[in-house]
């Protein structure tokens, strides 16, 4: 079978001097970058230049959907977001699920690259081959409930989908994110703040037709087992009904739920409260979807005079930053400060971690009453969650200074601050802790963008049994050993953090859904990624291409942070992963720090990284076809 | 423990430090779903991982001791 890899159409709009052109990428490129993070990382690194402030108009955006996105299968909807990281400083990251994806491709377009900044605050519109910057004036200052409505009623229409931001994206605070459908958020990295210093509130796109497959007998075959799939697979069946929520409790009975800033793995006073179960049973409305999706994990929650649907519902890393982190019980509350978080666009992560860590602050005397515009900011205080928020939102009084993470709020607080903190490369962690799965601690700490718990496979899938549909697929990439627990950090196990994270960065590439596609537990496996790709646009590819297209991405990535000075020495886990738990099953465990320590050296070898910088050797760019890079920018990271 | 052709209706096990009464013959599948697991987990008896493929037919002893481990993953 060969059949020609397809272009990608780029639309690039230069805000500043409001031209709008759409450029081609010959398919012989867009294969090797062919969509998602990767194609944002090709485009953004063609404009951005080293050592630019990521709140200026020399950042570049990249929004960026898949050769494959628009096909009519389950976890085929996500759009990523690409410039440099306001948080981190480093290259910046984010993905989202929704509707907004697959139209944005079914107007045509693969990418949308904005440069400079406009005078006034004005949204995109794309329409087909009508693209229009259009004043937003009216719309700045709202939340985006509000803006959806007054942007469908002025393009009288109401098939559209719209990605904006709230008043935390216009305010450019260091974590605000970009939201769909008021209720699916690129979250991390601060996407939301680029945006908002570029003075764009919101893009639009008109609702058109899915695409079409290559090869329909054959796809349908792969896209109708969903249902034969869902059925047996219990892991993603519970999701589908829970949500990602369903498993707080056991995280909480295991005593590895993050608990009052990390303080502690152990919550029995509100986990039962906080857990998926229980928001089933209380204040779920319904189960809401992404487009052509069988699994439905999002939440729709509603809590009549306090909480509105339309904002949907806290996902698992929510209900711990704003519950277990902050010492919070009150699943209610918890859901408020989800809506607040979706209704001025920040991500909820770094919000609630960076909350908690001012709750932990203000317990150690480090933080005031007076600081904290009077407010008693305890841990448990659930009624306090609204207020900061806002707060943050607006940057007023306590706000402000929140607004810039917990990192750069340490940073003014001095160094018994620093020490209460929980961030690598200043983005706040979810709440997945290493002490519990040290794998995921490695890619935590060596991740280009920060730590982040959607970049590998997760431990406690090497527990299950070798016949397991969890071990059988890992074993199709070479991951052959199993474990009895979670905690062994061992040389197989680096090699699993490093194969998986090349793994989950083709499907963040691809722009696939990882609770559909993955490595292990999930409802398709390597094997069918591999059919979608031929299948869905005739795409002759192999798990070995695949692979490789991941590895390309997180070496450009590092690439581009080495370029701003990051070295080794930026990835650190914080002093609080390797300080002893207190209470519950957990109490005394720490992270091995030997262990831990060894792991990174090995990985940056298995890299291919330089052993004193651990960034990418000039023989690891040229391996990945990533030698333009260094002939343009000349920078020998070896 | 009584000798000879007793039949018992019930029999204890431990399972993740706790003891439950089961039926006597109960299946590590029976047990699973009494517990409200499915497939999904790891199981260890008596230190000995089991494979899935056993979860079904595996009958389950007096003073066995269970482990399950249920997978937390990502999300």
């Amino acid at each position: 079978m060969y059949n020609q890899f397809p272009d990608a159409r780029i639309l690039k709009v230069d805000l500043t001097n409001r031209e709008i052109k759409i450029d081609i990428l010959p398919g012989d490129i867009y294969r090797l970058y062919p969509g998602g993070s990767a194609l944002g990382l090709y485009l953004a690194m063609q404009d951005i230049r080293p050592g630019i402030d990521p709140l200026s108009p020399e950042n570049t955006l990249v929004f960026s959907v898949s050769a494959l996105t628009g096909l009519p299968i389950s976890g085929i909807s996500r759009l990523n977001v690409t410039a440099k990281s306001p948080l981190t400083g480093t290259m910046g990251d984010s993905q989202a699920g929704g509707f907004f994806p697959v139209h944005l491709k079914s107007n045509g377009f693969d990418a949308i690259v904005f440069n400079g900044k406009s005078e006034e605050p004005v949204y995109l519109y794309i329409d087909g081959d009508k693209v229009e910057l259009r004043n937003a004036k009216n719309i700045w200052g709202k939340v985006t409930g509000e803006s959806e409505d007054i942007i469908r009623e002025e393009l009288e229409r109401d098939d559209v989908e719209i990605a904006q931001i709230g008043p935390g994206g216009e305010n450019q605070v260091k974590y605000a994110c970009i939201i769909n459908m008021c209720n699916r958020a690129n979250g991390r990295n601060g996407m939301g703040a680029v945006m908002g210093s570029k003075h764009l509130k919101a893009v639009v796109v008109a609702k058109s037709k899915a695409m079409k497959p290559y090869n329909k007998e054959k796809f349908n075959e792969l896209s109708k087992s969903v249902k034969q799939r869902l059925e047996e697979n219990g892991a993603v069946a519970g999701l589908g009904k829970y949500g990602t929520d369903g498993d707080l409790e056991g995280f909480s009975d295991e005593g590895f739920l993050v608990t009052r800033n990390w303080t502690s793995g152990h919550f029995p006073e509100g986990a039962v409260n906080l857990t998926g179960t229980t928001m089933y049973d209380t204040i779920l409305k319904e189960r809401d979807t992404c487009f052509a999706c069988a699994v439905r994990c999002k939440r729709v929650v509603e809590i009549p005079g306090m909480v509105d649907p339309l904002y949907g519902g806290p996902e698992y890393e929510t209900v711990g930053t704003f519950g277990s982190y902050c010492g919070v019980t009150s699943l209610e509350y918890v859901s408020l400060a989800n809506q607040l978080c979706n209704m001025h666009g920040l991500d909820t992560i770094s919000c609630g971690a960076t909350i908690a860590f001012a709750m932990e602050c203000y317990e150690k005397e480090l933080l005031d009453k007076e600081k904290c515009d009077g407010i008693e900011l305890n841990f448990g205080n659930a009624e306090a969650l609204p207020i900061i928020i806002e707060k943050i939102a607006r940057r007023e009084g306590l706000g402000d200074l929140l607004a810039e993470g917990s990192y750069r709020v340490a940073e003014k607080l001095g160094k018994d601050a620093i020490d209460l903190t929980v961030t690598v490369k200043k983005q706040e962690l979810p709440a997945h802790m290493p002490q519990f799965k040290p794998a995921v601690g490695l890619v935590y700490a060596v991740n280009p963008f920060g730590a982040d718990h959607q970049s590998s496979e997760h431990d406690p899938f090497l527990v299950m049994p070798p016949d397991s549909r969890e071990r059988i697929r890992l074993a199709k990439l070479g991951i052959m050993k199993g474990y009895e627990d979670n905690f062994t950090m061992d040389d197989d196990k680096v090699r699993f953090a490093l194969d998986t994270q090349r793994y989950f960065s083709i499907l963040d590439t691809l722009c696939l859904c990882q609770f559909v596609w993955g490595p292990s537990w999930e409802l398709y496996g390597p094997d069918e990624m591999v059919d979608l790709c031929r299948y869905g646009i005739g795409w002759d590819t192999s798990i070995f291409e695949l692979m490789q297209v991941g590895e390309r991405r997180i070496n450009m990535m590092r690439y581009f942070n080495a370029r701003e000075g990051f070295t080794k020495e930026d990835d650190i886990l914080p002093k609080k992963i390797f300080t002893p738990l207190k209470g519950g099953p957990s109490d005394g465990v720490v992270l091995d720090k030997e262990a831990h320590d060894k792991a990174k050296e090995l990985y940056y070898k298995m890299a291919g990284w330089n052993d004193e910088t651990g960034n990418p050797t000039e023989v690891t760019m040229k391996r990945l076809s990533l030698q333009w890079l260094l002939e343009q920018y000349g920078l020998k990271t070896c | 423990m009584a000798t000879g052709t007793i039949w018992f209706e019930n029999m204890l096990i431990t399972v993740n430090n706790k003891a439950i009464d089961i039926n006597y013959k109960s299946t590590l599948m029976e047990l699973l779903s009494l517990l409200n697991y499915n497939k999904s987990v790891a199981v260890f008896i008596n230190a000995r991982q089991l494979l899935q493929a056993e979860y079904e037919i595996y009958e389950l002893k007096e003073n066995d001791i269970v482990r399950i481990v249920k997978p937390l993953g990502g999300g």
